[in-house]
């Protein structure tokens, strides 16, 4: 018994100008393998279903961070800010200090007040007061130093709430721990509303589909490879990103594939974001041993995170040094895209603060292949095409002082065109490599794209 | 009865052809009883070979049907002809290869398909040179 | 679909020629095809073939299907890559469509999660439909094949692969690389891919 089935032909129906209508398909399609999946990375399941499932989990997410975020400005940010921009100074008598006793489960805290004596427009008013949080302090000592400076029948100046007189705090200020702290719901957030994106991008598509929206998207996105294709040259990136770059020796400013700031920004923000989380949960915990009443578990619970923390400073820090001693490098070109047997001009600058022993441009080729090897996918490159262009070197190169030059670019006349397809390509770029004193070398890597030379034929077939 | 052959001709006897040139031929299917068939299809196409999966992109695509009586004498040869695209050209790299061809696909009511293929050459890339002893293989 | 080898300048250990399904099992001695289908049927078409990486399970489990199907059969095959953990919904809706009569054929069924794996097999088991996969460790089935590789088999593939084409690898370049990945074939044919590309371009003729 022969069940029709499906493999390639699905791939070639994708591919071919003149689609294949579906009973088409189902005539075409024979002896082929059913439910054949072969690639990893595909959905499995209903489509529908899953993309709604995601869409539910990312935005239970954006709504949990922001009512977070609300909570947390109304509760924590307006009142503070009422308290520095609203309300009204006045002059008050301390009358008697206190320290309140608060019981809770989590255990025994307290809060600093304070008496005091204020008049408003011929109404006075006696509340218990300090700040507009009311907050507690983990010892009895703390809350006590808080209004040790509070003397007794003595005045000190007060701030009222112009709405409720009756209101009134005798410090004002920020607390710092409240950035930090909202930076949790903000990540809940910012995954949730990219999620949500990403959800609406891909919903109900295939992984076919999908794959070909990644690759128009990442066209779009700052220092990355080219995926959009010109209509006149099929499978052949077209190199918009270049051509809409203007470059200031030449005709047009390479853009790197990976840029160093782009790296720096996403470690920075993980830096603040990470650091800042662990911080409160660091805050507690040195204070509970500056009381005397080390929290153990919490000690020993917050060390691996706060070591993370510290490791990406540490990341943070040397890739920092690392950019600013090795500037950015600007790769200009006379033309683009380039054709095979052109000749063109090549304009390097190199930036920084370094000592470079040597620096070479170089011009290669490379193929990729995507291959499924039993269960997984694997990538495998080779380099097919290699061409220094310049070589310099021994040279200092201070801040506002970068090295400069020219050179020939030429495209070898039988070269093989810039090609992209789903499982392979072929991928030209030019490469600047350095060495430099005191640090390891670096390689930076510009893409461009190489079209076919165009021959003029007299509209016959083959060639002589 | 002897199995059906298809044979494919390409015209000018040309393997090599240029972008934006006409490749035309023709295709002819011996020994094959009409009444078994259900469709036959012509595609000028190209492939990957290598050592990724295969992608393939078909430039041009024609299908006759025995219902629609498009068939017409399966004895005399059947034409074919399109204009080739800029790209991709054919290349024989190292491991990323592009093959063009014609294939002719005769599609049975009952039984597996008998496909033949015709290679061409698009463009004049030349294949990459072997590998210098200090060059790298691959970069970052 | 299975084309005439391309004789211009093709290499015979593409990848389009390793797939499981263009290449033919080889059987150790002893066995055949229609033994293994034998004793699939008198296990009430369930089995399993286990072996290490690179040895032949998904080629011996796609050269089963057809044979399978020659018995009356009807098949449904799947193969599930890296993190497939659960099966598609139409699969199993075409698996219960088939009672009675199907043979569901999963490549890599240990990437299920472990309940699908028991709803997979309780499935089978109450629509009557037959279960033979191929995975890395035991699936709790009948055991139907173990894979394993040996420098003759190995071999054999390797002739059948350069059938047509110039003989550029010999015997021992794939012992040597056998050997180096461990019994793993497909590795070694992809390292001969580039053997036998290097051998091609610089006229290197191998000798007999």
């Amino acid at each position: 018994m022969i069940v029709e089935r499906w493999q390639y032909w699905y791939t070639l129906t994708i591919e071919t100008p003149n689609c294949l209508e579906d009973s088409e398909k189902t005539l075409v399609a024979r002896n082929f393998r059913y439910y054949e999946k072969k690639r990893g990375n595909r959905r499995t399941g209903s489509r529908l279903f899953g993309s709604l499932g995601e869409a539910i989990f990312f935005a239970a997410l954006l709504l949990a961070g922001c009512v977070a975020i609300i909570l947390g400005i109304v509760w924590l940010i307006v009142p503070e800010w009422r308290v520095n921009h609203g309300f009204v100074e006045n002059t008050c008598k301390v009358v008697e200090k206190r320290v309140v006793e608060v019981k809770s489960e989590k255990g025994v805290f307290f809060r600093p007040e304070v008496k005091i004596d204020y008049e408003v427009q011929g109404v006075t008013y006696s509340p218990y007061v300090y700040d507009i949080h009311h907050l507690t302090r983990s010892t009895r000592e703390e809350a006590q130093a808080a209004i040790e400076r509070f003397a007794e029948q003595q005045a000190c100046p007060c701030w009222y709430d112009p709405v409720d007189p009756n209101s009134a705090v005798l410090v004002r200020g920020y607390q710092w721990w409240i950035w930090p702290a909202l930076l949790i719901p903000a990540s809940f957030v910012v995954i949730g509303a990219g999620g949500l994106v990403y959800t609406a991008l891909h919903w109900g598509k295939s992984a076919e589909r999908r794959a070909a929206t990644v690759q128009s998207v990442s066209a779009a996105e700052l220092f990355d490879r080219p995926a959009a294709t010109d209509a006149k040259y099929p499978y052949i990136p077209d190199g918009a990103e270049i051509t809409s770059s203007p470059g200031t020796r030449l005709a047009y400013r390479l853009p790197l594939t990976h840029s160093p700031g782009w790296t720096l920004f996403g470690l920075l923000a993980a830096c603040i974001a990470w650091n800042g989380a662990v911080s409160v949960f660091v805050v507690t915990v040195v204070r509970c041993f500056l009381a005397g009443t080390p929290d153990w578990p919490m000690t020993l619970f917050v060390l691996p995170f706060l070591a993370v923390g510290i490791a990406l400073v540490v990341v943070f820090a040397r890739l920092l040094r690392r950019a600013a001693g090795i500037g950015p490098t600007l790769v200009e070109i006379s033309d683009h895209p380039l054709l095979p047997g052109n000749r063109y001009r090549l304009f390097l600058s190199q930036s920084g603060n370094l000592t470079l022993k040597s620096i070479e441009v170089l011009l290669i080729c490379e193929e990729e292949a995507v291959f499924l090897q039993g269960t997984n996918a694997r990538t495998e490159s080779r380099g097919v095409f290699w061409q220094p262009l310049h070589v310099g070197g021994g040279t200092i190169i201070r801040p506002g002082e970068p090295l400069e030059a020219e050179c020939d670019l030429p495209i070898p006349a039988e070269a093989m065109h810039s090609f992209r397809a789903r499982h392979n390509q072929v991928e030209w770029k030019l490469i600047v490599r350095g060495e430099i004193v005191g640090w390891p070398s670096f390689q930076r890597s510009f893409p461009v794209v190489v079209r076919p030379a165009t021959v003029a034929h007299a509209g016959g077939g083959a060639a002589p | 009865m002897n199995n059906p052959e298809i044979t494919i001709r390409l015209d000018d006897n040309g393997r090599t052809y240029w972008p934006g040139a006409t490749l035309s031929g023709e295709y002819r299917i011996d020994a094959l009883e009409s009444q078994k068939l259900q469709a036959i299809e012509v595609s000028v196409l190209w492939y990957s070979e290598g050592k990724g999966d295969e992608d393939l992109g078909v430039h041009e695509f024609w299908r006759k049907d025995a219902e629609s009586r498009e068939l017409g004498d399966l004895r005399r040869p059947d034409r074919f002809s399109t204009v080739l695209p800029q790209s991709p050209l054919s290349y024989d790299g190292q491991i990323v290869k592009i093959r063009w061809c014609v294939r002719v696909r005769v599609i049975f009511r009952r039984g597996r398909d008998l496909v033949c293929q015709k290679l061409f050459r698009l463009g004049n890339v030349a294949p990459p040179k072997p590998p210098r002893p200090n060059q790298p293989e691959r970069t970052g | 679909m299975r084309v005439q080898p391309n004789l211009d300048k093709s290499n015979p250990f593409c990848a389009a020629r390793l797939r499981p399904g263009t290449i033919d099992f080889v059987f150790e001695q002893g066995k055949s095809l229609e033994q293994l289908v034998d004793s699939l049927a008198a296990n009430g078409w369930r089995g399993q073939i286990t072996g290490g990486h690179g040895t032949g399970k998904s080629t011996l489990l796609a050269a089963l299907t057809p044979a399978i199907e020659g018995r009356g059969r009807l098949v449904l095959s799947i193969t599930l890559a890296a993190g497939h953990r659960h099966l598609p919904r139409r699969f199993l809706r075409s698996l219960a469509r088939a009672a009675g009569l199907g043979v569901a054929a999963i490549d890599g069924v240990e990437q299920l999660h472990v309940w699908n794996r028991l709803l997979l097999k309780r499935l089978s088991q109450t629509r009557r439909v037959g279960l033979v996969v191929a995975s890395h460790r035991s699936a709790r089935l009948p055991r139907l094949y173990e894979t394993a590789m040996d420098d003759s088999r190995a071999w054999s593939v390797v002739q059948r692969l350069q059938d047509g084409f110039p003989p550029h690898v010999r015997s021992d370049d794939l012992v040597e690389r056998l050997a180096r990945h461990a019994g793993n074939l497909r590795e070694a044919l992809f390292d001969l891919y580039d053997l036998y590309e290097e051998r091609s371009r610089t006229g290197c003729v191998s000798p007999t």
